[in-house]
């Protein structure tokens, strides 16, 4: 294995607090400035994320939950996205600072790859296709160890037997577009995990993969997780994916947390219309569903979200409070809040 | 339905409360959509003119092309005198009130003779480009809609014709020529210039032809001619159109330039390549002789390739 | 979903359907070095009414079978009726007619609409080339189906971008229902779709179907979606059909390797219960469709995987289960744990 380098205990020259989660994220807004206005990507999202804890966050497309992991990465497209409010804490060290601009600069790249590592959705796009998986791994060691060209070889083809690539020393030597999907996938998890991380974020690693691939990938990650303690932090729409790994799930909507808890509180007390609407609108493999019941409309146009709850024109507990103010998140009990006005009312035993 | 009547910037969030929530689950998603305009044409070429128009790069090239095709149709509204219309006594003078460009070697009036030669550059421009385009829509359509054969086919005659480069192509075809009048110049310059642009529409079409409306439009049962002319070509020409106008103002260089070498336009023809080539020799004693029909040719070049440029930013973007 | 489908003659026949795509090399004359071996002896029958779901992962030719069938690629061989009639010998424009019977929803509402014409021309443009509705009418005809599909009938003069994916979609429903077919092709059409937005378009297909009385061929990936749906459903791998049976027989009497394998990865959305839940791991990859293996094609991955099995291809027929198994050794596992609570989640008033 690559050599569990003894970490220092300062991180760009900070120092590191042992008590501390393994990142802390704290209302963090995220806006994007484009001709046409203002699209207010993430707002007011926090949560935090301990040792090999699995934390989903849950959404659809508009949700905002992938730029929110763009902003802790320090990957934002900056412009037209700015990072306007928030903090966002690794292992105590804070990652954002504020400019003469008013808005916040990632400060801290060293974390990038390191100590915060990303797994994107296409494998294909990832990774650069005209250079060798051996010698993109092996960059990973190069740069950041100072691993030798041969010993970084050898690196590279010890990484892929630990992601479970087979003939991995015959294979170092092909390009991604040489692998299938589920492969190219334990790749991008293989450079992800190289410079053994605090915290992996994966977003949606599986949604463009066939079922079975989808669960060898789940599982080559579950077994990581408990082999290094990472952290890692889940980003899907996939309700059914949450509910095989994640310790706690922050459901997202336009931008907003709308519920958050432990992943048996929320699934069993949903709490929040949007949370209850997505679970009724599932089908099921494992038993017959007469009717599918639909959350009704679309998700909303992010230049215009909708005043008060962003839920509300869909939503079918929302009176004239719902359009007026923004619930705030209420604790419902356990480390379980939603952000509903109503949500005692919303809220059902499964 | 209620949805219509509310103004259009308003914002689609309350549905109106006199739907019951309820059926309208059932109705599924009969949702507002505020990103619409009603009453507003919202094709994408509206909105591509609406950004246009907004552009001083669209503005100011379209006016300029504007004056020009204007000059080009009548250059005797603006001509302060006949062009051929010549006398050897006033043989380069320099500009003057009664002659605000000057005269020639001959005696004409050059303020005239460089309104007139607008109207060859503009119509051997706009011509040869027509041809080209023509001949590269059908050509390029056929080719990346049918492929396999038909497509290696003209493949292989494109490639050979991108062998021959387009001046030194030209110089020598024209050299055979004895008489060289529009028609001959705008002629070797149309066989000379489809081939890039065919290549272009050939690739557009094929990206084109990848999406799933092509598709569904086979799967209808539409005929081939239907699909090209319906859906292909309306969304594959947006490339095409950019070149195209940048091409006006290439072309308008080639003649110029044949025509300085000597083997373009002959005389009596009134080229601002045949001006610039005679105003050579004089450069020190009779500078107007290249400036006025050298800076003809550089605007009218720069208008059209501003153009594209303005056309480029407002279709780019709505076409992926 | 519908316990009944209008038994009787089935509209759709398809036998030993056989699409070998050939793999080519070289410039100006290809030579060809291979073939995939996309669709490899695929037959099924589809009834009036009913909804049929071809299901399986990528590569196993589901949507290869369903566009062979309509010959937007001709078959390598096999038989394809439609109401008792050869779809393989039709000409051009009984081709062109045919067209009009067994139509076609896509998976990609952004690329399956062209997004230079209107939602009424979209609409339309099936009668433009088919006939059957007078220019007079058409316009009232397209608010109607506007209206049946649950969109605003006033926007008929809109473009594709101005909607959002779910509503895109419903405009390909109602360009699918125009001609009023018999049998809609429905080619992934959810998968591309907003989780919340994917069960409005589901119920829009299963009422469409109550009123209009249409078939669907209906390929997916998503178990879930059909086993809701769909009447009967058959599991397809690496070009074959490997089981077949209605939503209890395929689901619930799983008897198939590969159906086992494929229904223990699907994860389900309930935490309780994950650490005990088994799941099949398949090692491995997918082997490719150029080189498939002798025998089962199933084989090289299975773990009952004996010498008889890669001899001969096990056929698709009743081996004791009730519903078609291509298996040597098909058992049906009793071991599913049959959830004790059903869900109680309707909307209280």
């Amino acid at each position: 294995m690559t050599e569990t380098i003894a970490r220092s205990d300062k991180l760009a020259g900070r120092p590191i607090d042992p008590n501390a989660p393994f990142l802390e994220v704290r209302d963090l807004n995220v806006e994007f400035r484009i001709e046409d206005g203002i699209v207010r990507a993430v707002n007011g999202l926090s949560y935090t994320l301990g040792q090999g804890e699995t934390l989903a966050i849950l959404g659809e497309s508009g949700s905002g939950k992938s730029v929110s992991a763009q902003a802790v990465m320090g990957i934002l497209d900056t412009p037209p996205g700015f990072v306007t409010a928030g903090t966002v804490k690794f292992r105590g060290v804070d990652l954002l600072a504020k400019n003469k601009k008013g808005t916040f600069d990632h400060v801290v790249p060293e974390v990038r790859g390191s100590r915060i590592a990303m797994v994107f959705q296409d494998a294909l796009t990832a990774l650069n296709p005209v250079f060798t998986v051996g010698w993109q791994l092996g960059e990973m060691l190069r740069k950041h160890r100072g691993y030798s060209k041969k010993d970084a070889k050898e690196g590279a083809i010890e990484l892929m037997e630990r992601v479970k690539i087979p003939s991995a020393r015959e294979r170092v030597n092909s390009y991604p577009h040489e692998f299938s999907g589920g492969m190219r996938q334990r790749v991008m998890i293989a450079m992800a995990l190289s410079l053994d991380p605090d915290v992996l974020i994966a977003d949606e690693p599986t949604t463009a993969l066939d079922v079975t691939v989808q669960a060898q990938i789940m599982e080559l990650l579950s077994e990581l997780q408990a082999e290094t303690g990472t952290g890692l932090i889940l980003i899907t729409h996939d309700l059914a994916v949450v509910a095989e790994v994640a310790d706690r799930v922050v459901v997202m909507y336009a931008g907003m947390r709308m519920e958050v808890g432990e992943i048996q509180a929320v699934y069993h007390r949903p709490s929040h219309p949007y949370t209850l609407g997505l679970m009724k609108s599932l089908a099921r493999h494992d038993m017959h569903v007469e009717r599918l019941t639909p959350i009704a409309g679309s998700p909303p146009d992010l230049l215009h979200i909708p005043t008060g709850c962003p839920f509300h024109p869909r939503c079918p507990y929302a009176k004239d409070i719902c359009s007026t103010e923004i619930p705030s998140l209420d604790a419902v009990g356990g480390g379980h809040a939603s952000a509903c006005h109503f949500w005692q009312e919303v809220q059902i035993e499964i | 339905m209620t949805d219509d009547l509310r103004p259009s910037d308003e914002p689609s969030t309350n549905i109106d409360p006199a739907i019951d929530v309820e059926v309208e689950a059932e109705a599924l998603g009969r949702v507002p959509d505020a990103s619409a305009q009603d009453g507003r044409t919202a094709s994408l070429w509206g909105d591509a003119w609406r950004q246009l128009r907004r552009r001083p790069v669209f503005v100011i090239s379209a006016t300029i092309i504007v004056i020009l095709v204007i000059i080009s149709l009548w250059p005797g509204l603006f001509a302060t005198h006949d062009p051929r219309d010549c006398n050897l006594i006033d043989s380069l003078l320099l500009p003057s009130s009664e002659h605000w460009f000057g005269t020639d070697l001959q005696g004409c009036d050059y303020y005239s003779r460089t309104l007139y030669g607008t109207r060859v550059s503009i119509t051997i421009g706009i011509v040869v480009v027509f041809f080209i385009t023509l001949i590269a829509i059908i050509g390029g359509s056929i080719a990346g809609y049918y492929g396999r054969a038909v497509d290696s086919i003209i493949g292989r005659i494109t490639d050979i014709w991108f062998v021959i480069p387009t001046i030194l192509g030209g110089i020598v075809i024209l050299s055979l020529v004895r008489t060289r009048g529009i028609t001959t110049v705008s002629l070797v310059l149309i066989v000379l210039g489809w081939a890039t642009l065919l290549r272009l529409v050939r690739s557009s079409v094929l990206a084109v032809k990848a999406n799933d409306y092509v598709e569904a439009a086979r799967a209808m049962g539409a005929s081939n001619f239907r699909i090209i002319v319906r859906h292909i070509l309306p969304n594959a020409l947006a490339p095409v159109i950019i070149v195209s106008a940048i091409n006006v103002g290439v072309i308008i260089a080639a003649e110029a330039a044949l025509s300085f070498l000597g083997v373009g336009l002959q005389l009596p023809a009134i080229s601002w390549g045949l001006m610039i080539s005679v105003a050579q020799q004089r450069i020190i004693s009779a500078p107007h002789l290249l400036l006025f029909p050298g800076a003809f040719l550089s605007v009218t070049v720069f208008s059209f390739i501003l153009m594209g440029d303005a056309l480029r930013d407002a279709l780019d973007p709505k076409l992926r | 979903m519908r316990s009944e489908s209008n038994a009787g003659e089935p509209i759709l026949v398809v036998k030993d359907l056989v699409k070998h795509f050939p793999i080519t090399r070289g410039i100006i004359f290809k030579r060809k070095i291979g073939t995939v071996k996309a669709v490899d002896g695929v037959s099924f029958e589809l009834h009036p009414g009913e909804t049929l779901a071809l299901v399986g992962e990528s590569g196993c030719g589901k949507t290869t079978t369903a566009r062979t069938i309509l010959r937007l690629d001709e078959p390598t061989s096999g038989e394809a009726y439609f109401q008792g009639r050869d779809i393989f010998a039709m000409s051009r424009s009984e081709l062109r007619d045919l067209r009009s019977e067994i139509t076609v929803i896509f998976q990609d509402p952004y690329a399956s609409l062209n997004p230079r014409m209107t939602v009424g021309n979209i609409i339309g443009e099936p009668w433009s080339i088919h006939g059957g509705v007078p220019r007079a009418q058409r316009k009232r005809r397209i608010q109607e189906l506007l209206e049946v599909v649950g969109l605003n009938p006033n926007h008929i003069n809109r473009y594709p971008h101005q909607f959002s994916g779910g509503q895109r979609q419903r405009i390909g429903v109602a360009r699918a229902l125009a001609v009023e077919p018999k049998i809609i092709i429905c080619d992934e059409p959810v998968s591309a779709l907003d989780v919340s937005v994917q069960a409005q378009v589901v119920n829009l297909l299963e009422d469409i179907q109550d009123e209009f009385g249409v078939a669907y061929l209906f390929i997916a990936h998503d178990l879930a979606v059909v086993r809701h749906i769909a009447d009967r459903v058959a599991v397809m791998y690496l070009g074959k059909i490997v089981e077949e049976g209605d939503e209890y027989q395929v689901y619930d009497d799983t008897a198939h390797p590969y159906s086992q394998a494929l229904l223990s990865a699907v994860p389900v959305p309930d935490p309780v219960g994950r650490e005990a839940r088994s799941r099949i791991l398949l090692e491995g990859d997918v082997p490719s469709p150029a080189n498939p293996p002798s025998g089962c094609r199933f084989r090289t991955r299975c773990w009952k995987a004996q010498e008889v099995c890669a001899v001969d291809p096990p056929e698709l027929i009743d081996r004791g289960q009730g519903h078609p198994v291509a298996c040597y050794f098909p058992q049906v596992e009793f071991a599913r744990e049959i959830p004790t609570e059903t869900r109680h989640l309707d909307t209280p008033e």
